[in-house]
């Protein structure tokens, strides 16, 4: 953990897409379904990736993809140094023990006829050499450093409080001490206040271990806490991409301004203006031409409709938008 | 010195482990009385059918030949000689019931082992590889059920011969689909959840997946299942005596007496 410099590049992502092939009945024939097309990120150690969007934007398809649950229909994914995309059997199975991923529900993510010490066991059985004693003794360890007492070892997760379990969750995560963790909103299904001490863990534990978070969430107020960098999506595609300050300041894409003034704030003096979009997200088997946020989009206009917009760089973040290219946005959309 | 203590520790430990978990087991358990109930009545049949020559007063095929048709003790004519009577041909019923146990046991367990393990197997496979594979089994499985099941039974031991082993693989064949198919449902519920995803980022491979990390999930309703169709397979392999094809010997099995020609059964009332 400590031999590892801090910033390294752990994890690139390029033109990563992923389609499924739906439908197909007697009469019909078969539909691709764009789950993910077109998304390129790079991870570094010790900091915190987040992407935002509603659900059906291919947040969880990208989380699956990362994590080695599923092969990517194009492009490439390179781990540390190797592309996994190429990777077959063994060596797959060695990249794979470096990203780990934790679920957003607690309650389906723990095996209920395992105890917590199998559970957190099972990767080191796994892929590890080591006697029951050493595995048992690195169980401990690390359910000391989430916060859980000793005698938690021989218990069921029936017994435990969601909180408690994604503590459980996380620990079973890190005990590969993996470059990458995956965090598929880990946090969403918990109350408020535990919450907060489930990320300040997850923050001690990314300077702790030098993680590189994935951090997948639809809570913005969640990711301008913890993320580093952010990305926004849009069904399948990104549309914002940037460092969180100059994307929580000045958010550029349409899209991403309507998200951020949806986020409630606790300040009743503080007077905004709510972006309210009209419409529902669109089918993703069946996505508007053009940009694929053109219907709901107030700036739309005729090229919009026609021609997709390409993830181009404006002052510090990368934008996919025709009337940020153009300047045609009002200036001022304060939020 | 020390590697040689740790070798003999290691035993040791492991049989702390396994003590551990049955008094664990025990103290769960303990806590229904209904189980321990049941537990006492398996315990008793196992010791009547396992002590079969010393408990049973009589042999099960010597037969009385002043004593035909004996009435149970607590009827008319009936005496402590024959607690429950005899049959036509002066046989006494209750030794004959225990001895049958051990049939009966011996069929059960045997059945059930057989349709158990090839029916969760054939059930993960089926959850597991979705497609073409799923769908040979499941469909194999719908067929058999579409069939009554004493004439399958009667099918497969006419084909196979009489003995009491195909017999037994004709009931356990009968009773596989309901295992396929609780424990494909379960299987296909069961491995969308993000603890088997968990597994399968951990590195699990399938055997793993199978087996350790999905079937404990899938066992419940398939416990059950097992415990009706052991009963079953009982009475399914007393009933397929009727016609001729099964176990060609004397003792019956307790599910058996149901099948005495109609002419004796009328008069002796030791069996059902």
């Amino acid at each position: 953990m400590s031999g590892r410099p801090t910033g390294r590049r752990v994890l690139e992502a390029r033109d990563l897409a992923r389609h499924y092939k739906v439908g197909g009945g007697m009469f019909s024939g078969a539909a691709t379904l764009k789950a993910l097309d077109g998304v390129g990120f790079s991870l570094t150690a010790g900091k915190t990736l987040a992407v935002v969007g509603e659900s059906g934007c291919g947040k969880s398809t990208l989380a699956r993809l990362v994590t080695l649950i599923e092969r990517p229909t194009a492009g490439n994914l390179v781990l540390g140094d190797a592309d996994v995309t190429e990777a077959k059997g063994e060596t797959q199975r060695k990249l794979r023990q470096s990203v780990q991923i934790v679920f957003q529900d607690p309650y389906g993510s723990l095996n209920p006829r395992q105890k917590i010490g199998t559970i957190l066991e099972e990767p080191l059985l796994i892929n590890r050499k080591m006697s029951a004693a050493e595995r048992r003794e690195a169980a401990e360890a690390m359910m000391a450093r989430v916060g859980l007492r000793p005698e938690h070892y021989e218990r069921y997760p029936h017994m435990f409080s969601g909180g408690q379990r994604q503590r459980i969750a996380i620990a079973r995560a890190l005990m590969l001490n993996p470059d990458i963790v995956v965090l598929d909103e880990p946090v969403s299904a918990l109350d408020v206040s535990i919450q907060a001490q489930v990320l300040n863990l997850l923050a001690d534990l990314q300077e702790e271990f030098d993680l590189a978070y994935l951090f997948i969430s639809h809570d913005l107020s969640v990711v301008r806490h913890i993320a580093d960098e952010v990305i926004v999506m849009y069904l399948g595609r990104p549309v914002e991409q940037g460092p969180r300050d100059a994307v929580f300041a000045r958010p550029r894409h349409p899209y991403t301004q309507a998200l951020l003034s949806a986020t409630p704030k606790a300040d009743p003096t503080q007077k905004r203006q709510r972006i309210k979009l009209s419409g529902e997200l669109p089918s993703p088997l069946n996505p508007p031409g053009g940009c694929a946020f053109n219907p709901r989009c107030p700036y739309a206009n005729e090229r919009c409709r026609t021609e997709r917009p390409a993830m181009l760089a404006a002052e510090g973040v990368t934008v996919a938008c025709h009337a940020v290219e153009e300047g045609r946005l009002p200036e001022e959309t304060a939020v | 010195m020390s590697s040689s203590d740790e070798a003999l520790k290691i035993p040791a430990a492991k049989r702390n482990v396994r003590a551990e978990r049955l008094r664990e087991f025990w103290h769960y358990f303990s806590e229904n009385n209904g189980a321990v109930a049941g537990l006492g009545i398996i315990v008793l049949l196992v010791l009547l059918a396992v002590f079969a020559d010393v408990v049973a007063p009589h042999s099960p095929i010597h037969q009385y030949r002043g004593h035909f048709l004996v009435p149970p003790v607590w009827m008319e004519g009936g005496s402590w000689d024959f607690i429950l009577g005899t049959d036509a041909v002066g046989r006494d019923m209750l030794s004959r019931l225990i001895h049958g146990a051990r049939y009966s046991l011996y069929v059960g367990t045997v059945v059930i082992t057989i349709a158990f393990s090839a029916g969760i197997t054939l059930g993960l496979i089926a959850g597991f590889f979705r497609g073409t594979v799923e769908t040979l089994i499941a469909r194999t499985m719908d067929i058999i059920l579409a069939f009554p099941a004493i004439l399958l039974a009667l099918v497969l031991v006419t084909i196979l011969g009489p003995s009491l082993t195909n017999a037994m693989i004709a009931v356990a064949v009968v009773v596989l689909p309901h295992f396929v198919r609780l424990t494909r449902a379960s299987v296909v519920s069961e491995s969308t959840r993000d603890y088997v995803t968990s597994a399968r980022v951990a590195g699990a491979r399938l055997p793993r997946l199978m087996f350790v990390t999905v079937l404990p999930n899938c066992m419940a309703p398939l416990i059950v299942q097992a415990t009706l169709s052991f009963s079953n397979a009982i009475l399914g392999r007393g009933r397929r005596r009727v016609p001729g094809p099964g176990a060609p010997t004397p003792p019956r099995r307790s599910g058996a007496p149901c099948c005495r020609t109609p002419a004796s059964s009328s008069p002796a009332p030791g069996g059902w």
